[in-house]
């Protein structure tokens, strides 16, 4: 399919940024003579570094056991599975810890209002009611399996 | 302050939050006005992405009114209204003297595969971003960028990552005249990609993806054909079959991570995360590209590995590329598109929603509910 209008090469491959300084803040000098951040908290370093960069993030500080699992997953290189599989599973610890500082400070976090649940009711309320019936469903069938556990057990013995 | 905190896997919320302050002479503080929520940003809503821990603020695609400079910036003053591209870039390392922007070696110490991003964890440098009132910016003077007035603020947010980065999927397309290029993904990337590439020479432009309101909103807007690939059978022979079965002469990969149309793959990177991610849409296009093509990858994968052809790719003699946008580089080329009216950004923006609700607007964005497509959110001066 053509386009409707007609556009002329301008191709981006070409640069078009402009020149970087070659004095004041932006040259290497200058940066390398300014003074780094100053760590107002524990940052990690991947181990495939020399040095500290001169800025980093001070989002959230490691903490707690996740704080710990994070320390440990630092200190394998980027190359290996175990630095990252250890930060998955730490962030699914933080996540724990996260619920019980927020119990800790007094708030009960609405899990569902985080989840969006007002954009599901409405947007997409039939779905959202057709998920609950099926979760109701299949409570009630559990629950009918569970009492009927003595007649299950007849079945697998005669298997 | 407001800001968007992650609490855990599919759950995000407003809450009141201490302010950023300037911690380097080369810091700024950026009063936000925009701030996008972006397909990747859906990656650590999964949490699917390695050290996103729980307070973390996200957005990396946000415009804003300096509040504070450190004492180093030079070129930002206060007041000044600014859009901030995705990368946080020194300007003088190895790879920003390169043009390289998305590859700065002096903004993430905790990685040296990814540059530092805004609010995309501590994987990309721990930055707070801009789903909050106010976020910090470091290296101010280096790739922020004073809006010009004659620009639509939707326009200059969304030069911040999404354009650029479907730009620079067409760019790394090396596309010809006349090229047959398929995009997968007909999300706000892939839905720039496909513009792009009809800029860049392309004579015909196919996006794959199966929701439709999005094929639909391509096919008007880029223009392009569309395919839905859950009613086509294999994607892979189809494409073939309406390429004279040689295959589309480059194929962009403008989905990544969370890829649909493969039980084992969603399975494998996503259920359980053993790989980085479902790397379907790199999969399809890496087996269609015709023999000698250009695969060129902007979706965002984890940092493990992704099970993909790399024989078949080795076979067929192609040429992958891959980066994430080195979106200063872009800047002054695509406010001349936007500018001559060849591209029209704040088209794709389907919904404004207050900060407050970030809850909802993530539910809704992950979900596609209501036909979104792209969704800023503001802060609650910024609505004044």
């Amino acid at each position: 399919m053509e386009p409707s209008v007609s556009y002329p090469a301008l191709h981006g491959g070409e640069s078009r940024a402009e020149p970087l300084e070659s004095g004041g803040f932006n040259s290497a000098k200058a940066l390398q003579n300014m003074a780094p951040q100053t760590p107002q908290l524990k940052v990690f370093k991947s181990i495939e570094r020399p040095v500290m960069t001169p800025v980093y993030g001070t989002s959230v500080p490691p903490r707690g056991l996740s704080g710990q699992m994070r320390a440990l997953a630092y200190r394998f290189s980027e190359g290996q599975l175990a630095h990252w599989m250890t930060l998955l599973a730490a962030d699914r610890v933080d996540v724990i810890e996260g619920i019980i500082e927020d119990l800790k400070a007094g708030h009960v976090p609405n899990i569902f209002a985080e989840m969006g649940l007002k954009a599901e009711l409405k947007y997409n309320r039939p779905a959202l009611i057709r998920r609950a019936l099926y979760g109701a469903g299949t409570v009630v069938i559990g629950l009918w399996l569970f009492r009927s556990a003595g007649l299950l057990g007849k079945v697998r013995k005669v298997i | 302050m407001l800001a968007m905190t992650y609490r855990g896997p599919y759950r995000v919320r407003a809450e009141e939050k201490a302010e950023p302050r300037i911690e380097h002479p080369s810091d700024a503080l950026v009063r936000v006005t925009r701030a996008a929520i972006c397909g990747s940003d859906l990656h650590l809503y999964h949490g699917l992405v390695p050290d996103t821990r729980v307070g973390t603020t996200f957005g990396h695609e946000f415009t804003g009114v300096v509040e504070a400079v450190g004492s180093a910036v030079e070129k930002l003053k206060v007041g000044d209204r600014v859009l901030v591209p995705f990368n946080i870039a020194c300007g003088t390392c190895f790879f920003c003297e390169r043009e390289l922007f998305g590859n700065c070696h002096s903004s993430n110490p905790e990685a040296t595969a990814v540059g530092g991003i805004f609010g995309y964890s501590h994987t990309a440098g721990g930055y707070d971003g801009g789903q909050a009132e106010l976020v910090r910016v470091p290296f101010a003077d280096v790739s922020p960028m004073v809006i010009p007035a004659d620009l639509d603020e939707d326009d200059a947010l969304m030069l911040t990552d999404a354009l650029p980065t479907g730009y620079q999927a067409a760019e790394m397309g090396e596309i010809k005249k006349g090229d047959t290029v398929v995009v997968f993904g007909a999300g706000p990337v892939g839905i720039f990609a496909a513009k792009s590439a009809w800029l860049m020479g392309a004579g015909r432009v196919i996006v794959v993806d199966h929701v439709d309101y999005r094929l639909q909103f391509v096919k008007d807007y880029a223009p392009a054909e569309i395919i839905n690939f859950k009613e086509v059978g294999d994607p892979i022979v189809y494409l073939k079959k309406i390429t004279d079965w040689l295959g589309p002469d480059v194929c962009i990969d403008a989905v990544g991570a969370e890829a649909s149309g493969s039980a084992l793959q969603r399975l494998t990177g996503i259920t359980l995360p053993l790989q980085g991610g479902s790397a379907t849409a790199l999969y399809w296009a890496i087996n269609s590209v015709r023999k000698g093509g250009n695969v060129s990858i902007v979706g965002v994968y984890g940092p493990t590995f992704n099970l993909v052809p790399i024989g078949n790719a080795l076979n067929k003699g192609l040429t992958l590329r891959m980066n994430q946008a080195s979106v200063k580089r872009h800047l002054p080329s695509l406010i001349e598109h936007i500018r001559a009216g060849r591209i029209d950004p704040k088209a794709i923006v389907t919904h404004h929603v207050p900060l407050e609700e970030v809850s909802e607007a993530y539910h809704m964005f992950s979900s596609k509910l209501d036909q979104c497509i792209k969704t800023v959110l503001i802060p609650p001066a910024a609505r004044l």
